[in-house]
């Protein structure tokens, strides 16, 4: 059973920034927004997307499971 | 442009920001008074069946500093509450106010549209995530496959790049199942609740949902029912979030393009 937290009326700024910065009514020839403040934000957004370093750095997320789990040599 | 007239124009900045479009019938009876950007005063400009909410603003650039993002959001928060409304993107400034008019002109269509399509309804964020510290740990575990793959490939110590690349495939093509595989079950599980949805990019490992549904006002309170019963169904790992109500963002499909629109209007050259 998972737990679960309904509206409350509040969000998180991750949330606001998910929508406010490209969603909604977009003019393109009025944009008047800096882009140096969100770099990291859209960084972290495309993680997601395949490419081999993503592979890499899942791979050795996935072997030092391994490292966690293995009993303490003997 | 006009550059000579803004440049002793500083008392009253022509510049306008943008917030939201409404129906023109709603104008009336809205309360504007939370301060829009830099502490400006919010106000409508209409054209024939719609309004705009703006505040005045010198040309500039805007950086999306936590202050202007909230700014932005309260406007928004204090219009949706009272009407229905397209929101705007943050950081969207006209020339002026003529300008403005002539946008909501121009695509009267559109925005009347979709206005009609969100009336009556908010968007609900849904995300869930893993509450696991470790989201590699779970899945490891969640997936027989991967802790073999995983056992057989860092037996003998570190594996060679190769086997890291077809091990990291392996694990983004089963991430990438699951989480279809979990968005269809809620999808199902809300469908008689949600007029709406859009399945959006999960932003980390260890989300493995987050959509955005169109739920009518008067069945809020039913959709977070329906969400905590589906709750009850997914794994004791999971979290599930309902964010919101939010301003229709994501089923506001509006990008305008200045140039397609000079382009239809002349004709060919």
């Amino acid at each position: 059973m998972a737990n679960v937290s309904t509206s409350t009326g509040t969000s998180s700024t991750a949330d606001v920034i998910d929508r406010i910065l490209d969603k909604g009514i977009v003019v393109d020839a009025w944009v008047k927004v800096s882009l140096v403040g969100i770099e990291v934000l859209s960084i972290e957004a495309r993680v997601v997307i395949a490419s081999i370093e993503t592979y890499l750095k899942y791979a050795d997320a996935i072997g030092l499971t391994a490292a966690a789990a293995a009993p303490v040599a003997v | 442009m006009p550059r000579a007239k803004t440049r002793h124009a500083k008392s009253t900045p022509e510049g306008r920001y943008l917030y939201a479009v409404v129906p023109i019938e709603a104008v009336d009876s809205l309360n504007l008074d939370t301060p829009g950007i830099q502490g400006a005063d919010v106000h409508p400009v209409t054209s024939g069946k719609l309004a705009a909410i703006v505040s005045n603003i010198e040309q500039q650039t805007l950086r999306p500093e936590r202050k202007l993002l909230s700014a932005h959001s309260a406007v928004l928060s204090q219009v949706m509450d009272q009407a229905p409304m397209l929101p705007v993107a943050f950081g969207i400034i006209a020339d002026n106010e003529r300008e403005v008019r002539n946008l909501l002109a121009d695509h009267a269509n559109d925005f009347l549209t979709q206005l009609r399509a969100v009336r009556g309804n908010v968007e609900l964020g849904l995300r869930i995530r893993l509450s696991d510290p470790n989201a590699f740990e779970y899945y490891v575990n969640a997936f027989p496959e991967l802790k073999a793959m995983r056992d057989d490939l860092y037996r003998e110590g570190e594996p060679s790049r190769e086997e890291k690349i077809e091990l990291g495939k392996y694990f983004v093509d089963l991430l990438n199942g699951f989480r279809e595989a979990t968005a269809d079950k809620v999808l199902d599980g809300i469908k008689s609740v949600a007029r709406q949805t859009v399945v959006n990019e999960p932003r980390k490992e260890s989300e493995v949902v987050n959509l955005a549904a169109l739920v009518p006002q008067k069945k809020v309170d039913a959709f977070n029912a329906t969400v905590e019963k589906l709750g009850a169904t997914l794994p004791e790992n999971f979290q599930v979030d309902v964010t919101g109500p939010w301003p229709p963002y994501n089923f506001t499909h509006l990008r305008i393009h200045f140039e397609e629109v000079e382009e239809a209007a002349q004709g060919a050259p």
